[in-house]
């Protein structure tokens, strides 16, 4: 019988009877459905009304057959049989000359976060009363006079996973065109096409005129089959009684005009009897089904709002005009912000199972123009499928953006997904066959989309067919498993621009093909672009930009950081045109230090490492200190934090970025953390590079060259005696040895000085103290310092590399 | 001799940043932290200095490709002889900021305040200069003459021995500048110059 429901749907127009409840007398029981029990022949006498009046398909009186409204009549108890006897009664009228579609209406309750009730007990509702009618042998499920559009929802899944019938899904609108809880007819489309209705549509509400506007929408917005059964108009209190306002003609022109707009199946609603049903065949059961064309796709939804990421081919003008945001190719906005990494506070009220900041975030995005919400609350202490239940009940009372939830596990995505009062999107999956198997059933289930992140157990790879390679795995398995591509993002991956330079064009290259060879939307994770380097929200704009050009299609992303316009240093960045992004950074060097930064969300390693290259003396000992609370040893933060830090700084230095000031300013600061890092080190843990005995020679007074290399020597861990300027020549010999240098540095200005060098040089030949010489001052060259068996250094940096050179080679 | 006292010192920024090696060509970056790090001791120079000068201008005896010989003092050098060449008459002048500016440097040292106490030692040396030129203007508008580049000893190949002499015969212990046996000057921020005049 399914199937040929079906067939003839794409045939002809099938006309659906008029209304039920209003054509049974009032005061026979205690809900209409009793009367399946109590008053049959009543019961039949309507459905025989329409048969006789050439309905292609009756309506079963069993529209209040679920637990929850029998209940309200007491008549809990009788379910199955109150099912059954509905089904019977049609199908003895029917006899075959009409199909029989079980009606099952909303169960009258509110879902969280709008009332108490949960996801499954609705679908368990739903899936008791509908698996009774199956059996008892409907032709049709018929899902009517939804009010909500999450319970609508959930009818579906349960009518499509209890049964094999064609299932209708009907809806219902006010005045506004909207749903009771706010979902319009695009939005209703987005969230239940996914889950493939055989038919979709609006029934009572409005009145034929009303719901014209709704079933314009409708045809606009999917291919699905279409249909609607208006009410005689809207009714009127007339002398007491309820009147419905519309004659059987006045219906008849409208459904001739329903047909005109595509719609494929038309009945009418309350108010309306056998004539009105007559009427309607006369004026539309010679019509053939019209093609329609889908023009305003919308991809992802939440109750009250829907968001489209494609703009059509061959879209109305009038459409952009008036303000559907089609036409708008710039990627889709998705708020990264909720989500607890690098964000202490955050993640101490996700553990303490509060919520006020995920409220505030949400809030704060959508005014700052996201149109999708990224919720993401993976964190130590978090139980992450609670949490991410409840941010999402939280989220959807305080914006009306739809969710993209930020999971890796399927057991969280499944509960957030059951909440979930719209299409969600899912992120995310990936090339790896376990994250397919899991993820994707779930996404088709719930008709949500999916992010696929193009890597696999082999990593992410750094080529762009490989990555198209991964594309193309997932997106042959979500088509599988029956998710449409209109549903499919791929995410191509942005790397760190500051260690893989060469990946941000790899990945928009990759998108750029992916989108074209497969047809699916592309999307990315915006900022990690700018990990590690100075302004990122600069960066990230920038390639924000840079990616729009490339067709992306949503980007995760602070919306704050798209207001920016991108830089054309930035740009350089990314292309690799700015090897090692040093332009940048020199340039944003000024800008950053002027920036209130969130200081506490950073790393205390990320802190204290651009402490010292910023030569932050007001905060150097606060972060020496709390790097120390946080367990790091001394040795490490020497090793790992200070020395690149300050090394970074010597290589800007060579380079001209950065001027004597800054050099000395970081190892000024450096200095303050070594010092302090020295108290928690054993005297003998202490690592040294090596003694050097640092002097200006006698007669020179001038000791500022000497001063910053002793300075610099001592940042890079060389155990540094300093004997001042004027130093005369037995002095710093003595000094050498009793110190048991590995290395005498020495400095002067002039030439009359200079001599000094030779000296000394002379003096440990003499005596035979083979300790190599590092020398250096504004006199001092290459050449002489060669004659006179000395190494020359032209600056502080220098001298730290020679000096190190000079004692690996000694030892 | 004349000894000028009160000397304008500016202490132009762009001179100082230029001496702490901060290039425009090379796109140095000059972090809001050292701008004002550099405003700070710039201000704080301006109390230290107290810019003095001395200077004499002697007729040339004789003058040869290697030496120019004047009363009391002979400019010995090939480098020194050329860049006098034109001059009818040689000025020699000395100038110091005083000992201020560089007992502050000390200090910053000691406290291992090393990035102020690089910048104000860098102010000191421009200051220095500009006391210098503005000594070689002084003597140029009052003599009515050209003048031919400032020459200071260590330049080419006129050697450093020559600074106890010059501060000999201009008389630069009364603005309390000598040197020590290295020939450094004491204060350290201070300039011994010629220029020719014609």
């Amino acid at each position: 019988m399914k199937k040929s429901f079906l067939e003839r749907l794409k045939s002809e127009i099938l006309v659906f009877d008029g209304a039920m409840g209003t054509e049974l007398p009032l005061n026979l029981g205690r809900c209409p459905e009793e009367l399946n029990l109590t008053h049959p022949e009543v019961v039949a006498k309507v459905h025989s009304s329409y048969v006789e009046a050439g309905a292609d398909v009756i309506t079963t009186n069993t529209f209040g057959g679920n637990r929850l409204k029998l209940k309200e009549s007491g008549l809990e108890d009788r379910l199955e049989e109150v099912n059954i006897k509905g089904i019977e009664i049609a199908k003895q009228v029917a006899r075959g000359k009409a199909f029989v579609a079980a009606s099952v209406g909303p169960t009258g309750k509110l879902l969280e976060p709008l009332g108490e009730f949960t996801f499954d007990q609705f679908y368990d509702v739903y899936r008791e009363q509908i698996k009774v009618l199956a059996q008892a042998g409907a032709d049709i499920i018929i899902l009517e006079t939804m009010i909500d559009i999450q319970e609508a929802k959930i009818a579906l899944m349960a009518a499509k996973e209890s049964c094999n019938l064609p299932v209708i899904s009907s809806l219902t609108f006010t005045e506004e065109g909207r749903m009771v809880t706010g979902s319009d007819p695009l939005i209703a489309t987005t969230i239940l096409e996914p889950l493939r209705p055989d038919v979709l549509g609006a029934n009572c509400s409005l009145g034929p005129k009303g719901l014209m506007k709704v079933m314009k929408k409708f045809a606009s917005a999917t291919d699905l089959p279409l249909i609607v059964e208006p009410n005689a108009g809207l009714p009127r209190m007339v002398q007491g009684k309820t009147v419905y306002p519309a004659s059987p003609d006045y219906m008849a022109r409208y459904a001739s005009e329903f047909v005109n707009l595509g719609i494929n199946v038309v009945g009418s609603c309350c108010g309306s009897g056998p004539e009105h049903t007559k009427a309607i065949i006369s004026k539309v059961k010679s019509r053939k089904p019209k093609e329609r064309k889908v023009i305003s796709r919308m991809h992802l939804a939440s109750r009250t709002k829907a968001v489209s990421f494609a703009c059509p081919v061959g879209l109305p003008r009038r459409l952009v005009l008036r303000g559907l945001s089609f036409g708008d190719k710039k990627p889709i906005i998705v708020g990264e912000r909720i989500n607890p990494t690098g964000k202490k506070a955050l993640q101490e009220e996700l553990r303490n199972d509060r919520f006020s900041l995920v409220r505030e975030e949400a809030k704060r995005q959508e005014e700052e123009g996201a149109k999708v919400l990224d919720i993401n609350v993976i964190g130590e202490g978090i139980d992450e499928a609670r949490a991410l239940r409840k941010a999402i009940l939280v989220i959807e009372k305080t914006t009306d953006l739809p969710i993209s939830i930020d999971s890796p596990n399927s057991e969280a995505i499944e509960k957030a997904l059951k909440v979930v009062g719209g299409k969600a999107l899912i992120n995310s999956v990936n090339g790896k066959e376990k994250s397919l198997k899991v993820i994707l059933p779930l996404a088709k289930r719930f008709g949500a989309a999916i992010i696929g992140l193009t890597l696999d157990k082999e990593g992410i790879p750094r080529t762009v067919e490989k990555k198209l390679q991964i594309a193309k795995k997932i997106v042959k398995k979500a088509v599988e498993v029956g998710i449409s591509k209109e549903d499919i993002f791929i995410d191509t991956l942005t790397l760190t621009v500051a260690s893989q330079q060469e990946q941000a064009l790899e990945s928009l290259e990759a998108l750029k093909l992916i989108k074209k060879e497969l047809g699916v939307k592309t999307i990315l994770g915006i900022s990690n672009i700018s990990f590690g380097l100075p302004n990122r929200p600069l960066l990230n704009a920038t390639f924000y930009h840079l990616a729009k050009r490339y067709g992306l299609d949503a980007a995760i992303i602070n919306p704050k950081d798209v207001k920016l316009k991108g830089s054309s240093l930035a740009l350089k960045v990314l292309k690799g045109e700015d090897k090692g992004a040093k332009e940048y950074i020199k340039v944003q060097k000024g800008i950053i230090e002027e920036e209130i930064k969130p200081k506490e969300e950073a790393d205390i390693r990320i802190q204290l490492k651009e402490a010292i290259i910023e030569g932050n003396k007001e905060d150097i000992l606060r972060l020496t200190e709390e790097a120390l609370k946080e367990e790091l040893k001394p040795l490490k933060i020497m090793d790992e934090i200070l020395t690149p830090a300050i090394t970074l700084v010597g290589e800007r230095y060579d380079e001209g970025i950065y001027f004597l000031p800054q050099l000395i300013s970081s190892a000024e600061v450096m200095k303050l953390a070594c010092e302090r890092l020295n108290k928690e080190m054993k005297k003998e843990t202490i690592s040294t590079q090596g003694r050097i005995v640092m002097a200006t020679v006698e007669g020179d007074i001038h000791d500022i060259g000497k001063n910053i290399v002793s300075l610099l020597l001592s940042n890079h861990g060389f155990r540094v005696i300093d004997l001042g300027k004027d130093v005369k020549k037995e002095k710093i010999i003595q000094e050498t040895i009793s110190q048991k240098a590995d290395l005498i540095g020495l400095s002067a200005l002039m030439t009359t000085t200079m001599g000094r060098m030779k000296e000394i040089s002379d003096e440990l030949k003499r005596r035979r103290i083979n300790i190599p010489t590092l020398v250096g001052g504004a006199v001092v060259t290459s050449q002489y310092a060669k004659k006179i068996g000395a190494t020359y250094a032209k600056d502080a940096i220098e001298a730290v590399r020679k000096a190190k050179e000079l004692i690996k080679e000694k030892r | 001799m004349k000894i000028v006292e009160n000397i304008p010192i500016e202490i132009e920024k762009e001179e100082v940043l230029r001496s702490l090696g901060y290039y425009r060509k090379k796109k140095s970056v000059l972090s809001p932290s050292i701008d004002a790090l550099i405003k700070g001791e710039r201000k704080k120079a301006k109390g230290l200095i107290q810019a003095k000068g001395v200077y004499v201008i002697l007729p040339i005896k004789s003058k040869s490709k290697s030496k120019i010989i004047l009363k009391n003092i002979t400019l010995k050098g090939k480098a020194i002889a050329k860049a006098m060449a034109k001059a009818e008459e040689i000025a020699l002048f000395v100038d110091t900021i005083g000992p201020a500016l560089e007992a502050e440097v000390n200090r910053l040292y000691q406290k291992d305040e090393y990035t102020k106490a690089t910048i104000l030692d860098t102010i000191g040396s421009v200051a220095a200069d500009e006391g210098a030129e503005y000594l070689n203007s002084l003597i140029v508008k009052k003599a009515k003459k050209e003048s031919t580049p400032r020459f200071s000893p260590g330049y080419g190949d006129w050697d450093l021995s020559i600074q106890k002499r010059l501060l000999e015969v201009t008389q630069a212990s009364k603005i309390g500048v000598t040197c020590n046996e290295a020939f450094f000057m004491i204060p350290r921020k201070s300039v011994s110059a010629v220029i020719g005049l014609y």
